[in-house]
């Protein structure tokens, strides 16, 4: 009841709800920047981009999906238009060369916290792999849902989520090896 | 910190406890930032809405009479008769004043109802 009275503000152009609306999903969409490869200043941008987007657009939200679901979708294409300006028209958004996770870097694995050591491996994914395990994993959305996002198929959505798993698998083993050979 | 190697039956469990807990770091002034940005966007957007209006205003204060008077003018004498002839026919009652007398009030009708029309919105806009 509360929330619907707070979308109705939030549609009557109250900024008092706009602010909670950013209070309550700005880490959300920091999130897809961030999982899109966008440093800090770029993902600042974007998320700013995409609050106002959301903002201009909510008169016409329909509640058939939830709003953090309609907040994932502006927020995933506010960052894909921000890559495509970006990067040259000769290179493609999505890449599937080998990256290697930044799993062995000079900070000494011993300070490093295991979801530290989760979260860089997961960013270090080809794209766009970061982006399918987190929505799945962290945000706990579904096959449909993330095809919903990202605007693609749901099987390639389970091939994503297939094949990031099985790096992820990889390179958190070899971490694990590696840290059982250091102490 | 002693990291332990994960079963493979918890992987998952481990992968989403591991994302779950990452906390993603956002500027502390964000959210007041972008308030004051929509605030000042909606205020330009309400003065530009305002300018629109006044020039509309303007527009049929001065455009509309003129317009309207003209075409009184320029009507032809015959369709003035008719026109005469019409409006006697609604009220069922036979004016029998000439064509002219009829042209000198219609203008005055249409240049005071615009009038008091302009009078009216520009009070409606202050207010």
């Amino acid at each position: 009841m509360k929330d619907t009275g707070w979308l109705e503000r939030l549609r009557a152009r109250d900024h008092s709800a706009f602010a909670e609306l950013v209070q309550r999903h700005q880490q959300q969409v920091f999130l897809c920047c961030f999982a899109l490869g966008l440093d800090a200043h770029q993902a600042e941008d974007v998320a700013g981009e995409t609050f106002l987007a959301a903002w201009k657009s909510i008169p016409s939200f329909n509640a058939k999906s939830k709003l953090s679901t309609w907040l994932w979708v502006i927020a995933y294409h506010k960052t894909m238009d921000f890559l495509r300006k970006k990067r040259p028209a000769s290179e493609g958004i999505y890449y599937d060369e080998q990256v290697v996770p930044d799993t062995d870097s000079s900070r000494p694995l011993e300070t490093a916290s295991r979801d530290e050591v989760i979260w860089s491996a997961v960013k270090n994914l080809p794209q766009p792999w970061p982006l399918v395990v987190i929505l799945f994993y962290r945000e706990e959305k579904s096959v449909a849902e993330i095809a919903a996002i990202m605007d693609i198929p749901k099987n390639t959505v389970k091939i994503h989520l297939y094949r990031a798993r099985q790096k992820l698998k990889e390179s958190l083993n070899s971490l694990w090896k590696d840290e059982s050979k250091c102490v | 910190m002693r990291i332990e190697k994960p079963n493979p039956n918890d992987f998952d469990a481990l992968l989403m406890a591991g994302l779950k807990n990452h906390t993603i770091n956002v500027p502390p002034d964000f959210a007041q930032k972008l308030r004051t940005r929509i605030q000042q966007q909606d205020y330009a957007a309400a003065l530009a809405a305002i300018k629109m209006k006044e020039r509309l205003l303007l527009a049929t204060m001065i455009l509309l009479p003129l317009a309207l008077v003209a075409v009184a003018l320029f009507i032809p004498q015959q369709v003035m008769t008719q026109l005469t002839v019409s409006i006697a026919d609604i009220y069922h009652s036979f004016l029998p004043k000439p064509a002219s007398a009829l042209r000198q009030w219609l203008i005055i009708v249409v240049a005071a109802a615009l009038l008091l029309y302009g009078l009216f919105d520009s009070f409606l806009t202050e207010n």
